[in-house]
Parts: structure tokens; sequence; C-alpha cells
């Protein structure tokens, strides 16, 4: 099989998240334009200098792409939708760097953007798909929980992971959201035993596995490198990414996805292994989802992420709520979904975004000392008894 | 599992394709989709043959017999229906002859099971391990 071509000479800039809210009477088009809008400002350049959007939304029904061209006065000449949730930011980002290196367009504003109102959440998950429709809703599997719970449930068996495992990723991310002021939860602390008596909610999933439905925009600018240095713009560049959808299809509960399938393809394009990550961001649905990706994208063998998290201090500090680590792996470094809140598909940005910020060293009071590489995963889209996308990708601080 | 007493009823819901499993739920019988093309079984049900793209889709008589993949107890519920009787126990099945079914009904994970197909409190089809 052939591997994805070069991303040299396209650069991300100007990372933005905006509108965090618990819920919010305002539309998607507000969560999307109020990034585009932070974003131009920040990059010095005019609304029409943008000729690219790629756009990710659950709750922008009935427009689309198109109808924000109207919506925000532009005219673009590459526009992209991509409905893949917890895959849409790095997804997109492919797209967007192919657009810039053939030409369809200079600079591409990819967007993740959703408003969170009364009710929406559960409208959403009652009708998510025509397999959620027929053979899930109908026996109470509303939503991704019951989805989650069960692969949960399958993952503890097969690998002898406990809820204490769990947690670990958990109170890390959440120590993180506590130096990151955008997060939701952030004002609150979390310890391991706030974590193990929390309400069930599914099996083993309980609610500090849960993420908090939100509203909120992440966004950035794609452009090319000579553009952003031109522009004074500190930048990131991509050294590998790749994506692959339903893999391991005969799996009859998923615990893998397509990472493993072109993990080491990515490190041997980036000439970099694991051990020369300097933050990993996964797509945090539920701290199970998280170990999957550690163990697909090589961080740890299959199984083993039990020992990985009980080993490896997970904070962006080095931070080891009294285990023994022996080295340090910042994980989900503003403090993920589990702790930022999950704005609908501007989640599956969260940590493409949180990534640019780090390595640009514009993050704040979460910042990574000396950041160069971040590994970024995307997951998502539970159809039914599983999450069918996968994406990841090698990023690296732009030369100066 | 306790009855219901108040008038919350299951969701109801289905596309167009899962209503047709309504007339064999009510006679229970297990039918599911099955491809003449490839003789291979579809759930959830679908437009095309899902292993061979076939247009030669039909309900047939399906063997019951399978295992639990993995089983929890639902705490929490959107629905009125399953909060009212928490915690509701949910099983993956992975049917003998190919899929895998979220049911109703009682086990755990490795054990044999037998599925049904039976209608439930708002007389709508659904899967049952017994
Ligand atoms: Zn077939």
């Amino acid at each position: 099989m052939s591997r994805p071509a070069s991303y040299q000479g396209v650069a991300l800039v100007c990372p933005v998240s905006v509108g965090y809210a618990k819920q919010s009477e305002k539309g998607a088009a507000y969560f999307i334009g109020r990034s585009l809008g932070e974003m131009i400002q920040r990059a010095g350049i005019a609304k029409d200098d943008v000729d690219g959007l790629a756009i990710s939304s659950f709750s922008l029904g009935p427009d689309s792409v198109i109808s924000l061209c109207q919506h925000f006065d532009i005219s673009p000449r590459y526009l992209e939708q991509l409905p893949f949730g917890g895959a849409s930011g790095v997804i997109a980002m492919r797209r967007a760097a192919r657009a810039v290196q053939m030409g369809d367009a200079d600079i591409v504003a990819c967007i993740g953007g959703d408003t969170n109102q009364a009710g929406s959440f559960a409208d959403l998950i009652a009708d998510f798909s025509t397999f959620t429709r027929d053979a899930s809703y109908p026996y109470g599997a509303g939503g991704p929980n019951a989805a989650f719970a069960l692969i949960t449930q399958h993952y503890m068996e097969q690998y002898g992971a406990s809820r204490e495992d769990f947690g670990r990723i958990a109170l890390a991310q959440r120590y993180n959201a506590n130096h990151y002021p955008g997060a939701l939860l952030g004002h609150k602390t979390l310890s391991m035993e706030d974590y193990l008596n929390a309400r069930p909610i599914a099996g083993p999933v309980h609610m500090f596995d849960c993420v908090m439905p939100c509203a909120g925009g992440e966004g950035l600018l794609m452009m090319s490198i000579e553009r952003a240095q031109t522009l004074g713009l500190p930048y990131v560049t991509i050294l590998a990414a790749d994506e692959l959808h339903y893999a391991h299809r005969d799996d009859p509960v998923q615990y893998r996805a397509g990472w493993t399938e072109y993990a080491a393809d990515l490190y041997e394009q980036a000439n970099l292994g694991p051990g020369d990550i300097d933050m990993l961001q996964t797509y945090d649905d539920y701290p199970v989802i998280s170990m999957l990706q550690m163990e697909d994208l090589g961080f740890c063998k299959k199984g083993e992420a039990k020992e990985f998290v009980r080993k490896t201090a997970l904070t962006f500090d080095g931070h080891s709520f009294g285990d023994k680590t022996e080295s340090c792996l910042p994980h989900n470094t503003s403090g993920g979904q589990l702790s930022v809140g999950q704005a609908g598909s501007a989640a599956g940005f969260l940590g493409l975004v949180e990534s640019v910020r780090q390595l640009i060293g514009q993050a704040g009071s979460n910042q990574i000392a000396n950041a160069r590489h971040a590994m970024v995963s995307g997951y998502g889209m539970i159809n039914y008894d599983r999450g069918l996308c996968s994406a990841a990708t090698i990023l690296a601080k732009g030369e100066a | 599992m306790s009855t219901s007493s108040s008038q919350s009823l299951p969701p109801r819901k289905r596309t167009a394709l899962g209503e047709q499993l309504q007339a064999f739920a009510e006679k229970g019988e297990l039918h599911l989709q099955q491809c003449a093309a490839c003789n291979l079984w579809s759930y959830p049900p679908r437009e095309v043959c899902g292993h061979c793209l076939a247009d030669e889709l039909s309900w047939q008589p399906c063997p019951g017999e399978g295992q639990v993949l993995s089983r929890v107890d639902l705490h929490n519920s959107f629905e009125a229906y399953f909060s009212e009787q928490l915690p509701w126990p949910l099983l993956s099945v992975k049917l003998d002859v190919g899929p895998v079914l979220y049911v109703h009904g009682d086990g755990q994970s490795g054990q044999r099971v037998n599925v049904k197909l039976q209608l439930d409190a708002a007389s709508a089809p659904v899967f049952r391990a017994e």
C-alpha cells in the first residue's frame, strides 16, 4: 500500500479556542464565526485573505459550510465539511494541507464549532445514525456511554486494567486543566477518591469517565511556511499524518483501531520514535479509548497501557500524584475533553489546537518546557458498537 | 427486571428497514437479513448486503445461538422508560452466524445464550437473550 506524500511546506498557525460554555442559546455559526474572527485578527490578515474553509459541526444544520459563506460574507475557493467527530481535526488538517500544497487555496481556516442548547445532546444521540436508531437506542443504549461501557468492560476483563488505572488518566488531565483557564472544569480539583466514588453511569463507566457536552469553537489557520514567515507568525509543521476508518472490522468488540496500521509509518516518515514525542494528545471520550491510542500508537504494547499509566507521569509538568513514575509524557495537556468539556465537533480539534499552542510556546501556565514534537490522535463516530474513525499526526515546532 | 408502573414506553422509532422486524417479532420468530448471493447475515438492518453489496438481502429465519461478548448495567438513561427501572442490564451478543447484537436480558461475558425476537412494552421489535 502506498503511503501519504510529504506534508512539507505547510504551516499551522494561530490556534484559537473560543466561547466555551456549558450551554448556549447561540447557534453553531457563532462559535465558528468567532473562531474565524479571532484567527484573522491574530494573523493580521483581512477576512478575504482566507480563501478556504474546512468546517466540522454537529449542530450547524440545516446550514452547511456553504451557508457560512453568506453568513460570514466571504468568497472562498475551497470548501470542506468533515462530519467525523473526534477525528475531524486531524482529517481537516490533512485535507487543508493538500489544498495549500496544490494551490487550491492559500489560507485555509480549519474550525470545529458547536453549540449546546438545552436538550440538543439528547436529540443528537436519539437519532445519531440509522444503526443506532434500530440497534442501540431501543435497548437503553442511548448515546456513547453504553457502547463505551461495553468496550471498557471487555477491555478490563481482557487485559486486567482497573478503574484506578483509568482514574490516573482522568486525574492527570484534571491537573492539566487546573492550569488551563479555558477548561470548564478547570476550577475543580479531582482526587482518586472523588474519581472512584463518582456516580455510576454504565457498567464500569462512572461520572468522571464521561465528558461534559458543552458549546465552543476550536480553530487554526493553514498556509505555506513562506506566508507564515512573511506574516511573522510562529508556526508548526506536519512531519507525518494518516487516517484509517473502520479497521479491524471483524473484531467482535473494539480493543484497537486503525492506528495500528500506520503508526510505524508515521514514526518512520517523521524520523522519530515514541520516545521523541514531547506530548501526546489523544481523543479521550473515555479513558479506555486513550489507552487504546497509547497502545496502538506504540507508546506501550497492547494491553499494557495500565502499566504505562502507572509508571508515566501524564501531567504537563511531571507531577505524579504519589505514583513512582519512571518517565513523563504530557498527555491531553489542556485537560482534554474530560476536563475542558466536549464542544461537539470542536472536541475533535482540541488536541490539535492545543498542540500548536504548546509548540509555538503560547500555552500559558500549562506550557510544557522545550516541546518540539507532538503526537495528536483522533477517533470518533460511534455508529453502533464502536468508533469508526481513526487519524493521527506527528507535528513539529517550526524553524524560526 | 421490574415492570414500569408509569406511562413511559421504550423508544418506538425505527428506520423503515428496522420496522420490517415488526411482523416477525409479533410471531416471535427470530429473523435477520441474509444475502442470497453470499449467504452471509447482516445486522443492523442494511439496504444492501454488508459483505458483497448485492441487492439480494431478505429476512430469513435465523438461529439464535450466540455468546455474550460484554455485559453492563446501565445506571443512567435519557429515556424515562429505562431511567425509571435502573439499573438496566445490556448485553452485546455475537451470534454464531456472525452479527453482533445489542440485546435485553441477563448474562455474563462468555456465556452461551439464545437470542429471541420479541415485542417490547411499546410493542416494538427487540432482541432478548435467554
Ligand atoms: Zn452478500
